[in-house]
């Protein structure tokens, strides 16, 4: 799971830039990983992908501020 | 009355210290702990050599210290100059040597990007901030710029003609020109903003914009203006709706202002229906059109607020304003920007800086207390785009501000574009903001751009792209609908569907990056393209 997000992260909202490492835990709005377009797209990537619904009141920063995050929540989610 | 920006946070501190003036998350400050801190720092930054006039970079991500930070260099009469902790440190660098910059006030998530521009910056010779920054600089830290607190600030004497702020905008050629505005501009936009809205020491008013954007100076000084609290929306906020909803509720927010694209994204990812924002009494929108569908979405969202638009490039502040009625017509007309705030003279002219007739377009020029001092060591461009025209009582001096207007049957001032957006093709003159306006009246549609491109036959072309928040329309039927609302030659020859549009750290569309992409899908097969 960790893995595919920031696969989708690294080719869709950064190019593929190689200089940019994404750590589970680091804080992928403060770094300007993630605008608010990229934070849309990244939900519809894990909607289609994990095949769930998330109703935009879930898309907040506690759930999306990180890789480690959006697994937790997603977890929870899909059990 | 007020003679200088810090003179509004001084006057409250007086009568109510206690009062709130800052928050960002936890970190707040009352008026009388920001006059102090400013006074603080102000002593400090003359300490290590400020002087009348000189420059001072703000390379600062938000917080309640931004605040204390251009309040403190204003007291050492000193100008704020933002530096967007966002932006490639070359640009950063651009900017400190175009103007001089030989201090700065820092404190960024990102300790690279101040280094890095502190290397393309050879004549900065003294930082505040907490982090090292990799080369020899003389360093104050926060802490001890803070302890040096007072309740009296530096006798420098600061006046309303010295110079308060410089913001750096891209130039067409791509090379920021920074326009600098005297304590007098930034007071007449403070008190006539302040004074449009009603807004009183009740009011909890956002900071959206990023300091480097001219929507920021509302914020702050409107606000001061009347004893409110500045709101501060961190980072984080801006880029995920939910929770800037959820913050504005919990803050109780009272005037929202920003972009019309984070009102967009307000309304469509926002959860506004889980949210109680009865507090809000305005949002307030200005920077680019407000799409007025999404805006119809907005006002049945939130049937108590009222909504106002604000027009003015940053080189005249705010000017003019047109305040939404509660029912809005069933058309897509665009949104008009209304009239002059009280004391601006604005008139439409032609080239030849005539007036021209109600009813026709022309350029908007704008006289008044809100309008800046002049382009930082640009006086040719000063001049360029500076009219002097009687209208009877003498001449004065007008900005002509590149956007084409003209005067609607109701008095109302509607804004037709920008002048070099004018394009000619095929020898028909085009207006692209136009074109953009009526895609995205289209049902489908979230967000329109268009632009030309040079086509094999040495003429002009009309490229659009489009957003679209739900599912996929037909490019084709797109080129109709513009096909019955404009002339043919004005229906965009190839219509891209895009997921979304690359946008500036200001939140506006960022049209060179989306030309760009735009060149790149071309040159492969395209698969969602109308080929007419």
């Amino acid at each position: 799971m960790n893995e595919a997000i920031k696969q989708f992260l690294k080719q869709e909202l950064l190019d593929d830039d190689p200089s940019i490492q994404i750590g589970d835990d680091d804080n992928l709005l403060m770094t300007e990983i993630v605008d608010s377009l990229g934070a849309m797209r990244l939900v519809g990537f894990i909607e289609d992908q994990w095949d769930v619904q998330i109703p935009p009141e879930d898309v907040t920063i506690e759930n999306f501020v990180s890789v480690n995050a959006i697994v937790r929540y997603l977890e929870g989610r899909l059990q | 009355m007020c003679c200088h920006l810090p003179g509004l946070v001084d006057r409250v501190a007086e009568h109510d210290s206690d009062r709130p003036a800052v928050r960002c998350f936890d970190e707040r400050l009352t008026y009388g702990e920001l006059v102090r801190q400013a006074n603080g720092l102000a002593t400090v930054l003359i300490d290590q050599g400020v002087r009348r006039g000189d420059r001072v970079g703000v390379l600062m991500n938000k917080s309640a210290r931004c605040a204390i930070a251009i309040h403190g260099i204003m007291k050492a009469a000193g100008a704020y100059v933002p530096l967007d902790p966002s932006a490639p440190p070359s640009r950063l660098g651009l900017i400190a040597r175009d103007c001089g910059i030989r201090h700065i006030v820092a404190q960024t998530h990102r300790p690279a990007i101040l280094r890095e521009t502190l290397r393309e910056s050879p004549q900065v010779e003294c930082v505040v901030c907490d982090q090292p920054v990799g080369r020899p600089v003389r360093g104050i830290t926060w802490e001890q710029a803070l302890q040096a607190q007072s309740d009296i600030a530096p006798d420098v004497g600061v006046g309303e003609h010295d110079l308060a702020y410089i913001l750096y905008t891209s130039g067409s050629t791509g090379v920021p020109k920074g326009i600098a505005h005297t304590h007098h501009s930034g007071l007449g936009f403070a008190a006539a903003a302040a004074t449009a809205y009603g807004f009183t020491h009740e009011d909890r008013v956002t900071n959206h914009a990023p300091l480097h954007f001219d929507l920021s100076t509302l914020d702050y000084f409107a606000a001061a203006h009347a004893g409110a609290a500045t709101i501060v929306i961190p980072e984080m906020h801006m880029r995920i709706a939910a929770s800037l909803s959820e913050l504005i509720e919990a803050q109780a927010v009272t005037v929202l202002y920003c972009v019309p694209f984070a009102l967009t994204q307000l309304l469509l990812h926002g959860a506004l229906d889980q949210r109680d924002l009865s507090a809000l009494r305005w949002v307030l929108f200005a920077g680019e059109p407000m799409p007025v569908k999404h805006l119809r979405g907005l006002m049945a969202e939130l049937p108590h607020t009222r909504f106002a638009n604000i027009y003015g490039p940053t080189e005249t502040n705010g000017c003019t304003h047109y305040i939404v009625p509660p029912t809005l017509s069933e058309s897509d007309e665009p949104l008009p920007i209304g009239q002059p705030y009280p004391g601006t003279e604005a008139l439409v002219v032609d080239a030849a800086d005539n007036l021209v007739p109600p009813g026709e377009p022309g350029e908007l020029l704008i006289h008044g207390p809100t309008t800046m001092l002049e382009y930082w060591q640009r006086p040719d461009l000063t001049a360029e785009r500076t009219s002097r025209v009687d209208t009877g009582d003498g001449e004065k001096a007008y900005h002509r501000t590149g956007d084409l207007v003209r005067i609607g049957p109701d008095g109302n001032f509607a804004f037709l574009g920008r002048k070099d957006r004018q394009v000619k093709v095929r020898g028909h003159r085009v207006e692209l903001d136009e074109i953009e306006a009526v895609l995205s009246a289209h049902p489908l549609v979230s967000e329109a751009a268009a632009y030309t491109v040079p086509s094999g036959d040495g003429t002009m072309q009309v490229i659009a792209a489009v957003t679209s928040p739900d599912g996929q329309p037909d490019p084709a039927e797109l080129a109709r609908f513009v096909g019955q609302r404009l002339p043919p030659y004005a229906v965009p020859s190839r219509i891209e569907i895009r997921e979304t549009f690359p946008r500036t750290s200001t939140g506006k569309l960022d049209r060179l990056r989306l030309e760009q992409l735009g060149s790149s899908a071309a040159d492969t097969p395209p698969t969602t393209q109308a080929d007419r």
